[in-house]
C-alpha cells in the first residue's frame, strides 16, 4: 500500500512538474512537487520509509530535470530522514507546525543542494537567496494545503463510513 | 538496535548517491538515471499531450477569421518554398555533377528523424529538454536540430525518450564559424538563454548580423547547421572579442525537432581516436 502510494505520488508529481515547466518555465526553481511529496510521507513518522521515499523522489526529480543525477536524491534523502526523526521526537500536528516543518524541510534541501554544488561542481556560484526564500514559502504553503486537504478528506471519509455503517445496522434490524 | 539499521540505511543511500554524483561530474550518465527517465518520461509526455489538446480546443473556438488569414499566408509561403525547392534541386544536381567530375566527397550528415518535444526545462540548473522519438532509439551525442537551426545534443538516452542538453546551457559548447569569413571559434551557452562566440581574435573581421554556423570539427555536430546571429561585438580585455549571439532557434516555441542519426566521423576514425586517447 505504501509503495502504491509512493508510485502514485511520483506520477502526480511528474505531471505537476510537466505542467509547471510547460506553463511557467522557471517554476521548478521555486516549487518542487517531489520535495512536498517527501515531506508529506515523513508525516507518517516512519524513518526507514521516509528515507527511502526521499531518495526515490529526489532521483525522480533529477531524472526529469536538468540537475545532476543524485543531487536532489542526496538532499531529499537527508530531508526525509530528518523530517521523520523530528516527527518521531516531537509529534508535529496542526497546520501551523506542519507548515513550519515543510518550510524548514525546504530550507534544508536548498542548503544541502547548494553545499553539494559548491563542493562538486561550481565553486564560484552562490545560491540565489530570493529563490531560496520563494522555495521555502511555496513549499510551506502548498504542503500545509495538502495536509489540510487530506485531513479534511479523511475526516469526510470516516464520517461517510460511520453513516453507512449506521444505515446498514438499521436496515438489518 | 533499530536505530542502528535506520542510520545504516541512511548512510548507504547517501553514499550510493555520492557515487552517482561523482560519476555525473565526469560526464557519464548512469543506468539508474536512464531507467528513471524511461519510467517517468511517458507520464510527462501524456501530460504534455493532454495540455496541448486542451489548449487546442480553446484555440479552435477563437478567431475563425484569423485562421483564414493565417491559412492564406501559409499557402503563399508554401508556394514560395515550392519554387525555392525546385531551384535548390537544380543547385544540388549541379553540385553532385561537379563533385563527380572533381572526385570530391563531402561529409555525410545522415538522416533527420522527427521527434516530439515532451517539455523544455530552462528553469533548472542545466538547460535541457526531454524528447520522444518513436521511430528510433536515440544515442548519446546525436545532434538535435530544427529547420531554424541547432538545438543541442542527446546526453541521456532512455529508450525512445531522451534528455537533450540545449546549446544555451552554460556547460554546452560547439565548434562554430562565421559563415561570411569562415573564421572558426567556439560557441558556448551563457546559462541564461543566450550564446557567446569565443576565441575570435581582435583583428578578425566580425560584424553584428553575421551568421554563425557549426564548423563540423568537434566530432559531434555536422558542418553548416545555423547556430545564431551576432548581436553584439565588443573588444575583450585580452586577445579576443566578446561576441554575443542571438540563437537561431526560439526554445520557447519548440514542438518538434529532428535527431540527426548519421555519424559525423566514420566509425574507424572514431575507434582510432579512442585508441589514441587511451
Amino acid at each position: 500500500m505504501r509503495v502504491a502510494k509512493l508510485l502514485v505520488g511520483l506520477a502526480v508529481s511528474a505531471a505537476i512538474y510537466t505542467v509547471g515547466v510547460a506553463w511557467f518555465g522557471r517554476l521548478p526553481r521555486w516549487l518542487d512537487p517531489f520535495l512536498i511529496l517527501t515531506l508529506y510521507i515523513s508525516l507518517e513518522r516512519e524513518r526507514p520509509w521516509s528515507t527511502i521515499s526521499g531518495s526515490a523522489t529526489g532521483l525522480a526529480f533529477d531524472a526529469l530535470s536538468g540537475s545532476l543525477y543524485g543531487l536532489h536524491g542526496f538532499a531529499n534523502t537527508v530531508v526525509g530522514y530528518a523530517a521523520a526523526t523530528v516527527q518521531q521526537r516531537f509529534v508535529i500536528q496542526g497546520p501551523f507546525l506542519v507548515g513550519l516543518l515543510f518550510v524548514v524541510g525546504a530550507a534544508v534541501q536548498q542548503a544541502v543542494v547548494a553545499a553539494l554544488q559548491f563542493l562538486l561542481v561550481r565553486g564560484d556560484e552562490m545560491p540565489d537567496p530570493v529563490g531560496m526564500l520563494l522555495t521555502m514559502a511555496a513549499t510551506g504553503l502548498l504542503g500545509t494545503l495538502l495536509y489540510l486537504g487530506t485531513a479534511r478528506f479523511l475526516d469526510w471519509e470516516q464520517h461517510w463510513r460511520e453513516q453507512r455503517r449506521r444505515r446498514l445496522t438499521i436496515d438489518t434490524r | 538496535m533499530r536505530d542502528f539499521w535506520v542510520n545504516a540505511l541512511l548512510v548507504l543511500l547517501l553514499l550510493g548517491q555520492l557515487v552517482l554524483l561523482t560519476s555525473q561530474v565526469e560526464g557519464d550518465d548512469s543506468v539508474l538515471e536512464r531507467a528513471t527517465l524511461a519510467t517517468l518520461a511517458p507520464i510527462s509526455h501524456w501530460t504534455s499531450t493532454t495540455l496541448d489538446r486542451v489548449g487546442g480546443v480553446g484555440r479552435s473556438f477563437r478567431g475563425a477569421r484569423a485562421l483564414r488569414v493565417a491559412n492564406a499566408e501559409l499557402e503563399a509561403e508554401v508556394d514560395r518554398l515550392r519554387h525555392e525547392l525546385v531551384r535548390l534541386h537544380g543547385v544540388e544536381e549541379e553540385l553532385e555533377r561537379l563533385s563527380r567530375i572533381s572526385g570530391y566527397q563531402g561529409a555525410a550528415s545522415g538522416e533527420g528523424v522527427v521527434a516530439d518535444v515532451v517539455f523544455v526545462d530552462d528553469g533548472s540548473w542545466l538547460r535541457t529538454l526531454v524528447l520522444y522519438a518513436g521511430r528510433i532509439v536515440p544515442r548519446r551525442n546525436q545532434p538535435v536540430v530544427t529547420p531554424e537551426g541547432l538545438v543541442g545534443r542527446v546526453i541521456t538516452p532512455a529508450g525512445h525518450y531522451s534528455k537533450v542538453q540545449l546549446i544555451t546551457d552554460s556547460t554546452s559548447s560547439a565548434s562554430a564559424m562565421i559563415e561570411r569569413t569562415r573564421r572558426k571559434g567556439l560557441v558556448q551557452g551563457d546559462g541564461e538563454g543566450g550564446l557567446e562566440l569565443r576565441f575570435i581574435p581582435l583583428r578578425a573581421d566580425v560584424r553584428v548580423g553575421d551568421r554563425i554556423v557549426t564548423a563540423g570539427i568537434d566530432g559531434v555536430y555536422p558542418r553548416g547547421i545555423p547556430i545564431g546571429r551576432v548581436s553584439k561585438v565588443a573588444p575583450g580585455g585580452g586577445l579576443f572579442h566578446v561576441i554575443e549571439l542571438a540563437p537561431a532557434v526560439d526554445f520557447g516555441l519548440l514542438d518538434q525537432v529532428y535527431v540527426l542519426t548519421g555519424d559525423v566521423l566514420p566509425a574507424d576514425v572514431k575507434e582510432e581516436l579512442v585508441d589514441e586517447s587511451g
